[in-house]
């Protein structure tokens, strides 16, 4: 007997095997219970991702998912309507407009997170001394303590992985030392 | 790209809003242990925020602790430690007040700014703990688990403290009023221009070829230890494995050394760069070598021409420590910036006025 290969099975258990096909393995899945066991396999997976997939994260409602949405459409009909020519048909004119403000929208969404890549970019720990504190960042995460903005803070590495910022809180006159370690 | 940025983007809405909907006073935890010498009167942390910003949350912490002396004796310096386990398992923080005058029964403010920065996708319980590491007291004992070893730190600081009022208090009685505030204005010009500011330490990161810079050594007449040679490679703007030879000419073994690293650069500029400390079993007359395999950046317009070492502190077996003089420290002042008290007096001269300083050297 020969059997059919796997993608024949797996498009056949998904229903998405063209109808040849569909009745030539299904003929053969009938009579052969190595392959029905795997197209059953197929069919288990593919219902437990639809029912995970159909799980919101904690927290999220369908309602609030769909008032977010609704209200950045608005923004984007609104943005366009603004940089937009004179009103055409106005039966048609919202479908490119709605188009061109999602496109607009993931296009600015990509380029912003292409030029702010530190969150996910960065390995191992390092300190540094920023303008607003000091710093100790980590696979994306930092931590940072921060001091205020009219202190100016005497800043000092230690090379047993620390960085130290020193300054006077002008509020309560008192000397504040701030450390991050990497150890 | 396009997707996962669009994903992004929803996952940042709604962790911002699951952060924003927190309350921000149950992001911070704060736990001083049982028989605390401190206890918490109040926390005020009405200012903190949470914002997405690209692909990554930010929740800002503006927190005003007031906190209470409920020990019998008169506290000098607190250090606590700061730790967001969740968002930086290997790296922690601490804020230090040193220079306290806190008696019984009396309280005081410690301010914690911070910053906690975490990818979307990270998670989502962003607590941050604060914890005592140590408290100092006036007889110089110490409670604590001293886990930062900020046992030492505050004993320095406490030991130059005691050093610049002694120097002030014998100035304001040989020179009167106007000595003091001689004094003052010269103190008040160095205490803005020093430290290392966009300084960075972690892996080297400079590809031009490097090469060997020698330490220059401030020798100090009393000090136990004196440096003989030390050398650092240096690359443009980054210096790193600081390499140096001492040599215990005191007569107690040394536990600790700290030396201080001042960086000149083509200008001919000083300042005080970092800070090159020890952990020695060192007896009398004995040499040992100090290697760190670090690295030091400055901010890419500082190109390194030369460094000079000195000591900075050092601590005995049995516990004392030693510091230089302000003497000993005269050579370096155009580098160094002033102790931590001489900051906190230099703030009540210009707050207060000259008589009010008088009066805060005339407590002690």
């Amino acid at each position: 007997m020969r059997h059919p290969d796997e993608r024949q099975i797996a498009l056949y258990a998904g229903g998405e095997a063209g109808w040849m096909e569909r009745l030539s393995v299904g003929r053969h899945v009938g009579q052969c219970a190595s392959c029905r066991e795997l197209a059953e396999a197929y069919l288990g997976d593919r219902q437990q991702v639809r029912s995970a997939g159909n799980r919101l994260p904690d927290g999220m409602t369908w309602d609030r998912l769909a008032a977010e949405m609704t209200g950045n459409i608005r923004v984007g009909l609104a943005a366009g309507e603004c940089v937009g020519g004179p009103e055409r048909a106005r039966g048609m004119a919202w479908r490119p407009a709605l188009a061109a403000a999602g496109v607009a929208a993931l296009l600015i969404s990509g380029w912003y997170l292409r030029i702010h890549p530190a969150a996910t970019m960065e390995a191992g720990i390092s300190l540094e001394s920023t303008r607003n504190g000091i710093q100790v960042s980590e696979n994306g995460s930092a931590l940072t303590l921060m001091h205020p903005g009219s202190a100016m803070p005497v800043v000092v590495v230690s090379t047993r992985g620390s960085l130290r910022a020193r300054y006077v809180d002008s509020d309560t006159g008192q000397v504040t030392i701030t450390n991050v370690y990497s150890q | 790209m396009f997707i996962r940025s669009s994903v992004a983007i929803v996952s940042g809405v709604f962790a911002a809003l699951a952060w924003a909907q927190a309350d921000p006073r149950g992001s911070l935890k704060i736990d001083f242990g049982k028989d605390s010498p401190l206890s918490m009167v109040s926390a005020d942390s009405g200012q903190s925020r949470p914002t997405a910003r690209g692909g990554a949350m930010v929740l800002d912490l503006h927190t005003s602790l007031s906190l209470r002396n409920s020990s019998q004796r008169r506290i000098r310096g607190v250090t606590l430690i700061v730790v967001a386990q969740e968002v930086m398992p290997g790296g922690k923080g601490s804020v230090t007040v040193p220079s306290l005058d806190v008696g019984p029964g009396e309280t005081f403010p410690v301010r914690i700014d911070l910053r906690l920065l975490r990818p979307v996708q990270g998670s989502e319980n962003a607590v941050v703990q604060v914890g005592l590491d140590g408290v100092l007291f006036d007889d110089l004992s110490f409670y604590g688990p001293n886990r930062l070893e900020s046992r030492r730190s505050m004993m320095v600081w406490e030991l130059e403290a005691q050093r610049d009022r002694r120097y002030f208090k014998s100035v304001l009685e040989q020179a009167g009023m106007e000595g003091l505030e001689k004094e003052m204005l010269a103190s008040v010009s160095r205490a803005g221009g020093s430290g290392a500011p966009g300084a960075a330490s972690g892996r080297a990161t400079a590809y031009e070829p490097e090469h060997e810079v020698r330490f220059a050594f401030m020798q100090f007449p009393d000090a136990p230890v004196e440096p003989l040679a030390g050398m650092a490679r240096v690359t443009g703007n980054e210096a790193r494995a600081p390499r140096v030879e001492v040599h215990n000419r005191g007569s107690k073994s040394v536990r600790y050394l700290e030396m201080g690293w001042i960086v000149q650069d083509e200008q001919g500029r000083q300042f005080q760069a970092g800070s090159v400390p020890a952990q020695l079993n060192l007896a009398p007359g004995q040499k040992t070598q100090v290697l760190q395999d670090t690295s030091m950046r400055f901010p890419e317009r500082t190109s390194i021409k030369g460094m000079t070492g000195f000591v900075n502190s050092v601590e005995f077996t049995d516990g004392q420590f030693w510091i230089p003089t302000r003497a000993d420290m005269l050579p370096l002042k155009n580098a160094m910036a002033p102790s931590p008290e001489e900051q906190r007096l230099i703030q009540i001269y210009r707050k207060k006025g000259p008589k009010a300083l008088a009066e805060e050297l005339r407590k002690f």
